[in-house]
């Protein structure tokens, strides 16, 4: 009893760990959002533009450089740097015309212009010799233009509400396989579990502000959900098991003990998929562990849940579902063979 | 399964995935040197945060030339009175040449010093974009944005996002650049970009007519107190075999309009037209009397295409819509989001990963390790053929986060039944009837997580879109296969590989439970 009690005392301290969390995740949410800051929600870029007469001059390099001296000189870093072709929008071939793209998480528009200016002015004056000892101008030949740009990210908002809908109704469904399966109080406190876990997984991303793309916090919901269904199942089969022990025992001791015996089976379970994570996010570093390493949220919640919260959630509704019986057996209602031999053995 | 059969068998398996494993991963020249066998991970669609390098002189099947695949196209939409900095260059730098040396006053003097008047830069002077004074700012003089301005930029921005919000393109991108014009990024997995980036820049009302060419065609122009919404209730698509439609579905009205067009039509042919704004969306060129409430147009259109132009025709109907035409200027092939590294890096993760499991279970189990190798990379090619067949599957880093922890749900299951026939082995059964026994204990309980995780995946695939859509509908088809593989597959290859041994137990790393006499 001192073991269960201690149990309900620290059950009511994560719930409202769980439910403070949740409740603080959804404020932030409603009005901050999500950090989004990987997916540079508001960049300048310093764009340059030339054509084919700059390839052909081998000047491609010279300008690049250029354009890099002129960034330290104004105390400007730039985060990512592409040369990409110029395509026809009618058809999308490639044009002969190149832009040569730096893209800057955060930079003043006064450095950015003077930068602007400078390379202008001196792709502008920049002449050379040709073979014939006449001067030429490579980069006016090339039509060589430099501009800068600040750009806002807009939210695409349907496929935040269509994922958070279909994670809710795919637990919903999922669970009530569970319920047929492993009995009534197994399928809701897996549900709440679940839900539980897909929220503060969610939640915890709001809350803390940690940078993440766009899409990726409901994927980690998605995550956490389908770990939280997995690591619940384990622990379902194993009080089934004790249900049906040689001697079989009573509900919420049947609970109990399922979770006290297993604790490192759900951890080990939990092992694979927090190693696979931290593999593929450690392995494939950049963009892509940003992405991947936060998803061992979603591995870390539904343990905490499945552990912690879930069976206290199951105890309460087995209970009652076990005084509903014994009061029916004893008004002498039908219960069926099975659960009436089960109640006779308890 | 006796020493002959299970050794046919074995060959037969093993070369069957040495095959696909050469498929997957090994690209060697053809036919003299001229043709190139590309790997299925070459030819793999990427999404817009991985992509890879093709090999020079690489064509699609319909012969379209490439030499990257992944990322995607980014196009900037300029809306009417906005140009770049670089297009104003270019024009004044044409009107001062042409004005050089002639008198003041002439008429070129007089273009260019129009020119410089008729724009101004923004923000600043050092702006990226200049203004045209008359259409942005409402006046000839004007220097600040007029309001009207601001609300019909706006509006076009609410409709494109609409468009590509229903488009459910995942990886599509909307930014504001430089305060007044678009910029939309797209993947290239995506089909007919040209036609999206193209039709999307429409703006304008929806609107009908009829007559022989677009521009002079008799426009219908709906009653006081009417819209077009009174005519035409809606446009989706639908694709039906190999051909695509265009629905447009009329309220009565409409059908009669159309009817009273076309009743002639049997006689002399003519062509009907859907426009958005100014341009003619489709022509549809009536040889017999339309007396229907809904219209299936084919044509030329490809389920994309016909996608395309259903959304510009259904957005501009029931969004609140605008007279500022857009065009489309800038559009940049855009490398891999997450750089061109990203995507080998994840295979090297991913075989790191599948090496990392396979030890695991050779040190666990032994021998049994050779058949968590075979199931597993069954499981791993079937996955990636699947991932490579599936029309509307790419790659990118949640189809590997997907297949990863479906991987690591088939590790589970496997560990749950050697564990389970080790224990049976160690009461002191015969390994036959262990695994017998193991299998037929622990089947619900695989059954049960397979079931619950693959309807958990599919619901969420049948609801979410995009990148979550993509995640779940990976992750259920790895569960299912999970699924088969531990239950069917594996213990196929347990029995095959096991009639090879003369110590059974030590085969498996079993050990006997020992007994103390009383």
């Amino acid at each position: 009893m001192t073991k269960s009690g201690k149990g309900n005392k620290l059950f009511a301290l994560f719930l409202a760990i769980s439910s403070v969390v949740i409740v603080a995740g959804i404020i932030l949410y409603a009005l901050l959002g999500f950090n989004t800051a990987p997916e540079r929600p508001t960049n300048y870029t310093f764009e340059v533009k030339y054509n084919v007469v700059l390839g052909i001059n081998d000047l491609e390099d010279d300008l690049q450089k250029l354009c890099e001296d002129t960034f330290q000189e104004n105390g400007l870093s730039y985060s990512k740097k592409q040369v990409a072709a110029e395509n026809s929008s009618s058809n999308l071939y490639e044009t002969t015309d190149s832009i040569l793209s730096y893209t800057f998480d955060s930079a003043s528009s006064e450095s950015l212009a003077k930068a602007v200016k400078a390379v202008n002015a001196a792709a502008a004056a920049y002449k050379t010799t040709d073979a014939d000892g006449e001067e030429v101008y490579p980069y006016s030949d090339a039509a060589v233009f430099a501009s800068w740009h600040v750009h806002t990210g807009m939210r695409i908002y349907e496929y935040a509400w269509r994922g958070a809908i279909a994670i809710a109704v795919a637990a919903i469904v999922a669970l009530g396989y569970v319920c047929i399966r492993y009995g009534v109080s197994c399928g809701v406190a897996g549900l709440a579990c679940c839900a539980h876990d897909a929220l503060f997984t969610a939640a915890l991303f709001a809350v803390t502000r940690f940078p993440v793309y766009a899409a990726a916090p409901l994927l980690y919901a998605a995550a956490a959900a389908f770990m939280s269904v997995l690591l619940w199942l384990v622990l379902c089969a194993k009080i089934k098991e004790n249900g049906k022990a040689a001697v079989p025992l009573a509900g919420e001791e049947c609970i109990r003990k399922a979770v006290a015996e297993n604790r490192k089976l759900v951890l080990f379970t939990a092992l694979p998929f927090a190693v696979a994570i931290a593999v593929l996010g450690l392995v494939a570093f950049g963009s892509a562990t940003l992405f991947l390493l936060p998803m061992l949220v979603s591995v870390a919640v539904p343990i905490y849940s499945t552990l912690l919260l879930g069976p206290d959630i199951c105890i309460p509704i087995r209970r009652a579902f076990d005084k509903r019986r014994e009061a029916k057996l004893k008004k002498g209602g039908y219960v069926g063979k099975k659960k009436a031999a089960e109640a006779e053995a308890e | 399964m006796s020493k002959i059969k299970s050794a046919i068998c074995l060959t037969l398996i093993s070369v069957l995935i040495v095959g696909i494993c050469f498929m997957c991963f090994v690209s060697f020249p053809y036919a003299g040197d001229i043709k190139m066998f590309n790997t299925i991970f070459t030819m793999q669609e990427k999404d817009g945060n991985l992509g890879s390098a093709l090999p020079d002189g690489y064509q699609t099947l319909d012969g379209t030339a490439r030499n990257y695949i992944g990322g995607g196209y980014s196009a900037v939409y300029y809306p009417d009175g906005v140009i770049s900095a670089r297009e104003y260059a270019d024009n004044l730098a044409g009107l001062r040449e042409a004005a050089e040396g002639k008198a003041e006053g002439s008429d070129e003097q007089k273009a260019y010093q129009d020119y410089l008047d008729q724009y101004v830069p923004y923000p600043d002077e050092d702006g990226a974009i200049y203004l045209e004074r008359e259409k942005v700012c409402g006046s000839k003089e004007g220097t600040e944005v007029s309001d009207e301005f601001k609300a019909d930029f706006q509006a076009a921005k609410a409709i494109l996002r609409a468009r590509l919000d229903r488009m459910h393109i995942e990886g599509v991108s909307l930014e504001v650049r430089d305060d007044y014009t678009l910029k939309v990024g797209i993947p290239d997995y995506t089909g007919s970009q040209a036609s999206l980036l193209g039709l999307f820049s429409y703006m304008g009302e929806f609107g009908m007519g009829y007559g022989s060419d677009a521009d002079s065609a008799t426009r219908l122009t709906p009653a006081e107190g009417e819209t077009m919404a009174d005519y035409v209730k809606g446009a989706s698509s639908r694709v039906n075999g190999s051909t695509a439609y265009v629905v447009l579905k009329f309220t009565g009205k409409g059908k009669n309009t159309i009817s009273e067009w076309t009743a002639s039509a049997a006689d002399s042919a003519t062509t009907l037209f859907f426009y958005v704004g100014d341009n003619a969306v489709i022509s549809l060129s009536v040889s017999e009397a339309i007396n229907q409430n809904t219209l299936y147009i084919s044509g030329s259109y490809t389920a994309d295409t016909a996608r395309i132009v259903a959304l510009t025709i259904d957005t501009a109907l029931n969004e609140a819509h605008t007279g500022l035409s857009l065009t489309v200027g800038d559009v940049v092939r855009e490398r891999a989001a997450m750089g061109d590294l990203a995507f080998t890096l994840l295979l090297v993760a991913a075989a790191a990963l599948f090496v990392g499991m396979a030890a695991f279970f050779f040190v666990r189990y032994h021998g049994l390790g050779a058949v968590n190798l075979y199931t597993s990379l069954i499981w791993l090619l079937v996955m990636i053929l699947a991932v490579w067949g599936i029309p509307f599957l790419h790659l990118g880093v949640e189809t590997f986060a997907a297949v990863m922890l479906s991987l690591a749900l088939l590790g589970i299951s496997e560990v749950i039944v050697f564990e389970r026939v080790r224990k049976e082995f160690a009461m002191g059964k015969t390994i036959v009837s262990s695994v017998k026994a193991g299998y037929k204990a622990c089947f619900w309980q695989i059954f049960d997580l397979h079931i619950a995780l693959a309807i958990l995946a599919f619901v969420t695939y049948f609801i979410a879109l995009t990148e979550l859509s993509v995640f779940a509908f990976t992750l259920g088809l790895g569960v299912v296969l999970s699924g088969l593989c531990t239950l069917a597959v594996g213990r196929f290859h347990w029995a095959a590989l096991m009639s090879f041994a003369s110590n059974k137990g030590k085969f498996c790393n079993f050990k006997r439970e020992e007994t103390e006499d009383d």
